[in-house]
């Protein structure tokens, strides 16, 4: 009996377990995407090596920005530094590299870029209107503003112009709520810290285990902090938490960034939070925001449960003209795929558009939505690494260094992920898009903990048409402009955004895959509309009109 | 240790047949192998593995120990290692179909939805009564988008076992998909009229009722779920102390009145139980008896 179910069973055991090749949405890359670019960076320390505590998981941010306005993108590594536990001195590690023609040069020294505290992500804006990209640099504890003075100099405002607070400040994002003009600030908060005393499993009856084992703590069962949204008065920050209606319940926020997610030409806030129900900022039109994650189906998974928001993408992913998001989660909980149904509600698609199987095993950071292979459509990228150097021990289905993923789009909404050549597993954290080298191809800088940030160069082969916008002083990137271009084969849309959603800011500017003349429609950030033809690739910028 | 040969020989007669390698054990091997069964058994799953330390390192090891570690990783959440494990088991042991629904969902849970439903197709094929592996076949094909063959599935596996609830649950979800909004919701409340506080089914019963336009419904059941979010919360972080081995009897007077307040009797009833064990004398939760805490019998989810 045995042995005639053995010969029923046999073969399809055997298919299920290596019988056949592995499937699991992988395809061999077409032509390699991305290549290494060798270049010498600071190591982004944060604490100690392979640190036992949870502030020393998250790792630093990185912007890659235009910082001395000549056209290029610069890089800022945000770097944490030493463990800041009382007697040690902590800070000045942040490093500032100039852009030289696609090749960094370290312009640390005399830059003022290399604050104090323990630092961990980047937000970019021009908060005083005088034209210059500023950087507001989120910390354990106060953060800090950094006014630009041109010449990749910049000088901190006392008390960061107002929105100094006094969390552990992770993302944070400049955006122009009320459509004033200036931009305003959402910070997003972890927890409550204290390096002196930091939790322990075992002591004062904590269990913290994962796997059966003793772990770091946190964050459950670490008081929760309070998100701040600040008003811009004049290049002055006002608390305006309460009255923008950003004052959802305290939550562990790891990730931030700006939309229109329900098409009223005003901006709305996503906040990715760490095992909470991620919240949803919708606007009302009148420069005020509403909570609607929940009801609106982009606050959980799609079984409904509240999973480890990390890292945030935005992009029109299925082509349908509206953006979706995607929140970069814990490992063995999948990525959610929220795509919105073009109201502002959504719905968790990760199983059916083949992300979240390949998701599964890895535990994500930043996240991009770029076209890698310039075929018209918006692929996806993921920084992977685990938080438990526990991770590695044997049977734990996962690994502390982990690679990174690079999920290419069929043009549909689905998606399934390829090799990625010279990618090798390691703690990735935050990442930005731009195009460092000039080529018309976005680039990615991948920040990694207690290691120097990697450098991809992009290498798909194609026209691109790149679109900047050059706006009003107060926004002068023009974030919050929506452009869609439309050719023969089909329309896309680009929001223009500095936010990468965790701890990062990047290159705001379109990179639409040339398949043609097309027209390219503009919505402002006031909501003034207009339109060009475009005939042949290259770069099109295009100018804010005054009021 | 009789109890754990008992155990053992249940284990080994899942399918109603001698498994074809069971001979293979020694009488030293089958006591080591009843103490691992008799750990798992009693939820000390992180045990197993050091327990069958010695036959897991034989080459090839037996399969009965491949089987009971495979389970344990799983329920330790290793799915890697339970996969592996189950698969070289469930191959050499393939009577043993009651645990190729642990590889099953081990492959789900890494993402490898076509290993998953290789699995589960097998133990139908074999066992067409098997309602998880049905349930199986229903969840992967839901979670890839195919809601017709998951109804199918979801609706088998509820054909032979109507209290399943997490078929409901699914079903639900795949009714929900379909606009069929009311019966969707009448799947959700089926859940909730057993497991008042399940998460999953208040949010998306929550969902059902704001696309009905029963706003107020909706806002009641979100904020339902919002005090499950916080009790359960505090729960886990009670439940951690229990498995670290840090707990008091505050701890457990607090587990049986969360589980209360949760709606969950029959948690409450166990937490009790278990709680007046490891602390007989303790007055709190003796008082919790007498307040009529805990009357209800365990039940089986």
């Amino acid at each position: 009996m045995s042995g005639r179910w053995l010969r029923r069973i046999a073969p399809v055991l055997l298919a299920a377990c290596g019988g056949e090749p592995p499937t699991d949405g992988q395809l061999a890359p077409p032509a390699a995407l991305f290549e290494r670019l060798p270049q010498e960076l600071a190591p982004m320390t944060c604490g100690r090596p392979r640190g036992d505590t949870i502030l020393e998981v998250n790792g630093g941010g990185l912007a890659l920005f235009d910082g001395d306005d000549d056209g290029d993108l610069d890089l800022l590594l945000v770097i944490p530094g030493a463990y800041p536990a009382r007697g040690v001195v902590t800070g000045g590690s942040n490093r500032l590299y100039r852009n030289d023609g696609g090749r960094f040069t370290d312009v640390t020294a005399g830059s003022g870029v290399d604050l104090p505290g323990f630092c961990n992500g980047v937000a970019v804006g021009d908060v005083d209107a005088d034209g210059r990209r500023d950087l507001f640099v989120t910390r354990l504890g106060p953060d800090a503003l950094l006014r630009n003075l041109g010449d990749l100099r910049f000088e901190e405002l006392p008390d960061a112009a107002g929105a100094a607070g006094d969390d552990w400040s992770t993302s944070a994002v400049f955006v122009d709520v009320d459509r004033d003009g200036d931009l305003d600030l959402y910070v997003a908060a972890y927890l409550e810290f204290d390096p002196d005393h930091p939790p322990r499993h075992g002591e004062d009856g904590r269990s913290c285990l994962w796997n059966g084992m003793p772990v770091m703590c946190g964050p459950q069962g670490l008081p929760a902090q309070a998100d701040r949204f600040w008003r811009n008065e004049g290049g002055h920050f006002t608390d305006a938490t309460a009255a923008v209606g950003c004052d959802a319940p305290p939550a562990y926020a790891l990730g931030v960034i700006d939309g229109d997610w329900n098409h009223d030409d005003w901006p709305d806030v996503y906040v990715s939070n760490d095992s909470m129900p991620n919240y949803l900022y919708l606007s009302r039109g009148d420069g005020t925001l509403r909570e609607a994650g929940v009801l609106g189906g982009a606050a959980l998974s799609s079984r409904g449960r509240e999973q480890a928001g990390m890292g945030i993408a935005a992009g029109d992913a299925d082509g349908d003209l509206d953006e979706d998001l995607l929140v970069t989660n814990f490992a063995l909980e999948p990525n959610a795929f929220y795509v919105n149904r073009g109201d502002g509600t959504f719905q968790d698609m990760a199983d059916p558009s083949g992300i979240g199987g390949p998701s599964r095993p890895v535990l994500g950071w930043g996240a991009a939505f770029l076209d890698a292979d310039l075929d018209g459509d918006l692929d996806l990228l993921t920084a992977n690494g685990h938080v438990y150097v526990q991770a590695d021990a044997p049977g734990s289905g996962t690994s502390w260094a982990q690679p990174n993923q690079l999920y290419l789009n069929d043009g549909h909404g689905r998606f399934a992920t390829v090799a990625w050549p010279g990618e090798a597993p390691a703690p990735n954290r935050a990442l930005a898009t731009g195009d460092i080298d000039g080529d018309g191809v976005l680039d990615v800088v991948v920040a990694q903990l207690g290691a120097p940030p990697v450098l991809w160069r992009g290498t798909a082969r194609g026209a691109t048409l790149v679109v900047g916008v050059r706006g009003r002083p107060g926004n002068c990137d023009g974030c919050g402009t929506s452009l869609t271009w439309r050719d023969a084969q089909g329309a896309r849309l680009h929001r223009v955004r500095t936010s990468m959603g965790y701890q990062a800011a990047g290159d705001p500017r379109a990179y639409f895959a040339w398949r043609g003349p097309g027209t390219l429609e503009v919505t402002f950030p006031d909501g003034r509309r207009t339109q060009q033809v475009v005939e042949r690739p290259g770069r099109v910028t295009l100018e804010v009109p005054a009021p | 240790m009789r109890v754990a040969a008992v155990m053992l020989l249940a284990l080994v007669a899942a399918c109603g047949e001698e498994p074809p390698q069971a001979a293979r054990l020694s009488d030293a091997d089958r006591l080591v192998l009843g103490r691992a069964v008799a750990a798992k058994q009693a939820g000390r799953d992180r045990e197993v593995a050091e327990i069958l330390a010695e036959l897991l390192a034989r080459t090839p090891p037996p399969p009965e120990a491949q089987l009971v570690a495979g389970e344990a990783a799983y329920d330790l959440g290793r799915y890697a290692e339970a996969a592996e494990r189950l698969t070289d088991a469930v191959a050499r042991l393939p009577s043993y179909l009651p645990s190729a629904s642990h590889l099953g969902f081990a492959h789900y849970k890494l993402g490898q939805f076509p290993q998953a439903a290789t699995v589960f197709r097998s133990i139908v094929a074999v066992r067409p009564e098997a309602y998880k592996a049905h349930y199986g076949l229903g969840h992967v094909a839901l979670a890839e988008g195919r809601t017709a063959e998951a109804r199918a599935s979801l609706e088998e596996a509820l054909r032979l076992q109507p209290d399943y609830l997490k078929a409901h649950f699914d079903l639900g979800r795949v009714l929900q998909e379909e606009g069929r909004l009311e019966e969707a919701a009448g799947e959700y409340e089926s859940v909730l009229a057993r497991w008042p506080s399940h998460g999953e089914a208040l949010f998306r019963l929550a969902q059902v009722r704001a696309a009905q336009g029963r706003q107020a419904d909706a806002d009641a059941v979100l904020a339902r779920r919002a005090e499950v979010y916080a009790l359960n919360e505090e729960l886990g972080g009670l439940v951690q102390q229990v498995r670290a081995g840090t707990d008091a009897a505050e701890t457990w007077q607090r587990i049986v009145l969360l589980q209360d307040r949760l709606g969950e009797d029959e948690e409450a009833a166990r937490a009790l139980r278990d709680g007046l064990q490891r602390f007989p004398a303790d007055p709190g939760l003796a008082e919790l008896q007498r307040a009529g805490l805990g009357t209800a019998e365990p039940d089986q989810r």
